[in-house]
């Protein structure tokens, strides 16, 4: 082999072993010795606790926030959403947010606009104003990401900090939605895109005559997964929609818990059994789990529990 | 719209169907002004929506609407000085069948019947109505325990606006007799209202155009109306298929006519087929749901 292409040859190797060099140590870092996916599951009525908790039972949030990182929080919580129960408690959200802050990141924002009273909904959001008044949103704007391994759809336009943050926290709530069944991790993506991507959806189905594509809409949102995986998720399961989702009004069941993992399609397994649903009768996460965004395998992990209460 | 341009509207268009010429009313029509409920304002200007700008008030959650057959909406929130405030959301459906299956969807939940309009929910925060073509609710605000009796007024102040029109779904009529507590009774129109009440796997085997279900606690009786008799067949073996290759069902052992499947919680599935309908019987006893689906058979023409 001549020196250049060694040289070539090596430089790739370098750079291919420096890529999954992150995911390495992450694995390596993880508390104890597992080589499976971990999916930590806190119960109690104190929410912003179980939160630390649930991410503390991973290895704590310094895993995956490095000081001086950006950080960017995909938080089900759009103002259009009224309802308690159907969108993200404030007291998850702010723990998540505390607990990047106290690993250091530089910078704390939201990827889509929030509700204007998302701080006021817990008195737990003026105990940390300082906090509260730090974090922003994406100023965006949307950009078209192609999306060349996608099914349904091959591009999509999403908000351009989604790419820009060091660390993606995707923190959804596992609540019944009427067109999906579930929304969890997996749909939770729908949150960068913009409305216009978001209406393709469910409607960019070139099938005739078809009311609904509900192929083409899970198919859709496995595809737009696939753009940036979450380096983490922090799931609300407190209180949540179980019929009448996504905006309600419809009855809360009182799970009062809080799951938190690395791997969304596993997640959303978690979050189909508390809607009674076996994760296969949910194709979005089929479609993902189809894609390897992750496993469906939930007897293949390590599930942490902690009970607070 | 101001509440007195409201009132003006509304004024206008009884004039109009006084005199005999026919202005269609709009959700927003039937918003309760300031004298219907003293003390009450709205926060805002009502927000109307058509069917293609329903995603604006509920995203995704327009899906199922659609699928039912919304044609319009009106969502308003009033305040009250003591009493919090109110979310109301009205819909405009093709017909009264239509209201009739979205209330019967929404309504699969904890409640208390009450006497407002043609049916009506009471929750621990919210009101479901239907009345004629028309579905709406209203929500409670962040203090359900004082807003919660407004909410019944509201109610009523809407259902009294609201026309009468008469229609119930001619399917509901061939349903069985289901024994047990909770019977409730719901109409669909498509997939997402049958996906809904049971996860016959990801995606609908039957595609059906309409059906009916008779639900009580641990029952489910399903009848599934195809365009004809040839189509209700094949759809019949095709969903037959799909079935019984989902790993999830267990084969079981039906009575001469009738499939049977186990499934994931060990509730038999009966299926059989009557004419240009699908019929599906789910739960825990198997003779049981044999016995349904004989009446069905027995009393109904196909």
């Amino acid at each position: 082999m001549h020196r250049r292409s060694f040289l070539k040859s090596a430089a790739a190797l370098g750079a291919a072993a420096f890529a999954s060099q992150s995911v390495l140590s992450r694995a390596l870092a993880a508390p104890g010795p597992t080589s499976l996916p971990v999916v930590s599951s806190v119960e109690g009525p104190d929410y912003f606790n179980s939160t630390l908790k649930a991410v503390d039972l991973l290895g704590g949030m310094g895993r995956f926030v490095k000081p001086g990182s950006t950080v960017g929080l995909l938080a089900n919580v759009p103002g259009w959403l009224k309802v308690p129960g159907t969108y993200a408690r404030t007291e998850v959200v702010l723990a998540t947010a505390k607990m990047a802050a106290d690993a250091g990141a530089k910078k704390i924002f939201f990827l889509l606009r929030v509700a204007p009273n998302l701080w006021s909904r817990s008195p737990l959001g003026a105990e940390h104003q300082a906090l509260v008044s730090s974090i922003t949103e994406a100023s965006g704007p949307y950009i078209t990401k192609e999306i060349p391994q996608g099914l349904a759809i091959k591009k999509a336009d999403m908000i351009k900090d989604l790419f820009e943050c060091d660390v993606l926290i995707n923190i959804p709530i596992f609540k019944h939605h009427g067109g999906t069944i579930l929304t969890g991790c997996l749909k939770n993506v729908m949150g960068a895109c913009s409305g216009t991507t978001n209406r393709f959806f469910h409607s960019g189905s070139t099938q005739s005559g078809a009311k609904e594509d509900l192929g083409f809409l899970a198919q859709a949102i496995a595809d737009a997964n696939l753009v940036r995986k979450p380096d983490l998720c922090v799931v609300d399961a407190t209180e949540f929609l179980i019929n009448n989702g996504p905006a309600g009004p419809g009855e809360i069941r009182k799970e009062h818990r809080v799951f938190a993992g690395t791997d969304p399609v596993l997640l959303d397994c978690f979050g189909a059994q508390l809607h009674n649903r076996q994760p296969s009768d949910i194709r979005v996460i089929k479609a993902a789990a189809a894609h390897g965004i992750g496993t469906m395998d939930m007897a293949a992990c390590e599930l942490r529990t902690a009970s607070l209460g | 719209m101001s509440s007195s341009a409201a009132r003006f509207r509304t004024l206008t268009v009884l004039a109009c169907l006084a005199s005999g010429f026919t202005a269609k009313a709009v959700p927003a029509d039937y918003l309760p002004g300031a004298a219907d409920l003293p003390g009450w304002s709205q926060e805002e200007k009502p927000r109307t929506f058509t069917q293609d700008t329903l995603w604006d008030l509920m995203d995704g959650g327009a899906e199922v609407y659609l699928e039912y057959g919304v044609e319009g909406a009106a969502s308003v929130r009033y305040k009250h000085p003591s009493k919090g405030n109110v979310q109301v959301d009205i819909y405009a459906m093709k017909d009264a069948g239509a209201a009739f299956g979205i209330y019967s969807f929404n309504s699969r939940t904890k409640g208390s019947p009450v006497q407002i309009g043609d049916e009506a929910l009471l929750t621990d925060y919210y009101v479901l109505v239907r009345k004629g073509a028309h579905f709406f609710t209203v929500t409670a605000g962040s203090d359900p325990v004082a807003a919660m009796p407004s909410c019944l007024e509201f109610a009523r102040a809407i259902a009294a606006r609201i026309p009468a029109v008469v229609g119930k779904p001619e399917l509901l009529s061939r349903l069985p007799t289901l024994a047990g507590a909770s019977l409730h009774h719901v109409y669909f129109r498509g997939s997402l209202g049958l996906l809904n009440l049971y996860p016959f796997g990801d995606a609908d085997p039957f595609k059906a155009a309409e059906g009916v279900a008779a639900e009580t606690e641990g029952t489910q009786f399903f009848i599934l109306r195809h365009a004809d008799e040839k189509e209700a067949a094949a759809r019949y073996e095709s969903a037959w298929a799909v079935l019984a290759a989902n790993s999830k069902y267990k084969a079981g052992k039906g009575q001469p006519g009738e499939q049977c499947l186990i499934d994931g919680n060990g509730k038999f599935l009966l299926l059989t087929r009557n004419g240009a309908c699908n019929l599906i019987a789910i739960g825990a006893d198997q003779a049981a749901l044999h016995g349904l689906l004989q009446q069905v058979l027995g009393a109904q023409k196909p």
